[in-house]
């Protein structure tokens, strides 16, 4: 490889790269432990659940729509699954309907923004009700917690799915772990870049969020891929909502609060413009472990939760800058795709 | 260019979270040197945005003035009442290998998966408030949240002398305080047959939404005897909602937790009880529970706290 094209490689990352890099290098120069074996296996853990409904996020963004109902669907699956598995149905078909009724849930999405031309912000919010609603009925506003009670329920697939896969000593009580939790989330992540950008699925999606009607023209099934878009979507939230089971060990009716709003936080960071149209699933990755390597670092240095919250606030708005700036910088070069 | 800049910025941003270590870790060595032994305590509750937590960390802080030998450091979910968050600050904790974890638990049954990681770095842990229903609790201290709504439930429906219509405003669907308070509340109720419970309703703990709630329960029913809220930030939004509908009158209010703002609802005659279950205690003995468990004293493991429930007549 010569100079040239590793430099254009390089060029050619997401803008967030930069940002999660940057941030990376600081805390992991400035504070004790964050670069610690221990300290990564659990940033990795806790950042699947949110890379995940980024990425769903980003998909949605791109095509110019956005879902707030992934935060109501983590609560909602994980509450099916929770109950189907205490009732002694097999883990594995819990899971499986847990899955379809998220699928089911993005299907009504797209039906209802596709063929009753709702607003995306508003189809999505609604639905976001209505699976915090139903969660809220099916589980009489209690957590059911995943146990082998008495006996009379034996789990051997939750388990299994808990436990650290690796387990690689680095010596001096240093123990990288690395969890089931992070298995799936890769293997999830890795099937879905490979989906988006081995198929013609991105370049459909960045067909509708640019022009819905030129999509149409050029013979692109607008209203069966935008259905399919909210669908995996509903997907993601479902895989994210096993992986809170998991986490919890227990489903909360309430697990998915908050998340849809930190998902777009993390998707806009990443370089997903609300304006649709263009977009980058990686950046969204990018972007929701940035988010967590801040809070990570913050709450290692001690500093107080509000304070979080300003930084969290403020790489926002820089991260915001520096994609504009990069975009037209590339975009003065010639770079720039569109 | 303009690139560079932001990469500047990026990094300058960077060199403040740095600095915020720097400061930190010099507090530390400050703190070593005026005493050689220093625990870290960590301090983990359940939301920033409620006055009753905002109060809890009001002693936290008081605490850790009152002993050189710690330093409590403040923890909360940015999500109000987020398990989820909540579990990322213990993990978090152990990381920084803290001495001790005093935490107030969104939820009882969801917390087990972190006490039980804590459990397993041989971090004691405390729960002040709000139970864990696992792993190994070095210490509860706090009132048993079902004999709160049981005993606010049986003062109202003494008050209105066994029968009336009552409503219920509880606090956030799923969070296990709310739901064993509204528990004992519906038991006690059971016990009057005359006492009719109309109405119960989800508030998120939040001042703005309980005021709708009862704004809407003022136009739905005309007959409202008595009013129970499960804290006070929703009772005193049920109180605005009743005053300015010109109802005071006619029905009595009934609220839990005690500042300011409910002892001038008592002596203006809008509000006629509420519950203490001293909060501030809570958490102050929550952190010098640990720290005598760390210097090796025995510790009770159920610490409960006296429940008193203060009426109007009090203040009269």
């Amino acid at each position: 490889m010569n100079k040239e094209s590793i430099l254009r490689n390089i060029g050619s990352l997401p803008n967030s790269t930069y940002v999660f890099v940057v941030i990376t290098l600081v805390c992991a120069a400035g504070i004790p432990n964050f670069a610690s074996a221990n300290n990564i296996s659990t940033l990795l853990q806790q950042s699947c659940i949110l890379t995940l409904l980024s990425v769903a996020m980003a998909l949605s963004i791109i095509t110019k729509g956005i879902d707030l109902s992934v935060g109501g669907v983590v609560s909602f699956a994980g509450i099916i699954m929770a109950l189907l598995m205490s009732s002694g149905a097999g883990e594995g078909l819990a899971i499986l309907i847990g899955f379809i009724a998220a699928m089911v849930f993005g299907f009504l999405n797209g039906f209802i923004i596709v063929k009753l031309k709702v607003a995306p912000f508003i189809a999505t919010f609604g639905m976001m009700g209505i699976a915090q609603g139903v969660a809220n009925l099916l589980s009489n506003k209690r957590a059911i917690y995943l146990t082998d009670q008495a006996g009379l329920i034996k789990l051997r697939l939750i388990p299994f799915l808990r436990h650290n896969l690796l387990e690689i000593d680095l010596g001096g009580g240093q123990i990288l772990g690395i969890n089931m939790i992070v298995v799936i989330t890769a293997a999830v992540l890795v099937l879905l870049l490979l989906l988006y950008k081995k198929t013609v699925l991105s370049a459909y999606m960045y067909a509708l969020g640019n022009n819905a009607e030129t999509a149409k023209l050029s013979n692109i099934n607008v209203d069966f891929w935008n259905i399919f878009v909210y669908m995996l979507t509903g997907l993601l939230a479902g895989i994210a909502s096993l992986l809170m089971l998991l986490r919890l060990n227990s489903a909360q009716p309430t697990a998915g609060d908050g998340l849809e709003f930190q998902a777009v936080v993390a998707a806009v960071l990443g370089g997903n413009p609300l304006s649709g149209g263009k977009g980058s699933l990686p950046g969204a990755i990018m972007g929701a472990l940035t988010v967590f390597v801040v809070r990570n670092g913050l709450t290692l240095v001690g500093a107080n939760s509000n304070f979080i919250m300003i930084i969290l606030g403020v790489v926002l708005v820089l991260g915001m800058i520096m994609n504009d700036v990069a975009s037209r910088g590339f975009k003065a070069k010639g770079a720039c795709k569109q | 260019m303009k690139k560079i800049v932001s990469v500047l910025a990026i990094a300058l941003l960077g060199m403040a979270i740095l600095a915020c270590g720097a400061s930190a870790s010099k507090e530390d060595q400050n703190a070593a040197k005026a005493n050689e032994k220093t625990y870290k305590i960590a301090f983990i509750v359940k939301s920033l945005q409620s006055a009753f937590f905002l109060s809890m960390m009001e002693a936290a802080e008081k605490c850790d003035a009152d002993f050189d030998e710690i330093t409590v450091d403040i923890l909360a979910p940015q999500t109000p009442f987020n398990i989820d968050e909540q579990i990322q600050l213990v993990e978090q904790c152990i990381t920084n290998k803290v001495d001790a974890i005093v935490i107030a638990p969104c939820d009882s049954v969801g917390i087990i998966p972190a006490i039980e990681k804590a459990n397993a770095a041989g971090i004691p842990v405390v729960t002040p408030n709000t139970k864990s229903a696992g792993g190994k609790i070095l210490s509860y201290v706090g009132v048993e949240n079902y004999n709160v709504g049981y005993d606010l439930g049986a003062a109202l429906c003494e008050k209105l002398g066994g029968k009336g219509n009552i409503l219920l405003m509880e606090g956030k669907a799923g969070n296990s305080t709310s739901e064993e308070r509204t528990r004992g509340v519906k038991d006690a109720v059971k016990k009057y047959a005359g006492i009719k419970l109309l109405d119960s309703q989800p508030t998120d703990w939040d001042r703005a939404k309980s005021m709708t709630v009862m704004e809407n329960w003022l136009q739905t029913y005309d007959k409202i005897d008595g009013v129970l809220t499960l804290t006070k930030d929703i009772g005193l939004g049920a109180l605005e909602a009743i005053r300015a509908a010109g109802r005071g009158k006619d029905i009595v209010s009934i609220t839990f937790d005690i500042d300011n703002d409910v002892i001038a609802a008592f002596k203006s005659g809008d509000l006629y009880g509420s519950g203490n279950q001293n909060e501030k205690s809570q958490a102050y003995i929550a952190i010098t529970s640990a720290l005598f468990a760390l210097k090796g004293y025995v510790v009770d493991s159920n610490q409960i706290l006296p429940l008193t429930v203060v009426t109007a007549e009090s203040y009269k």
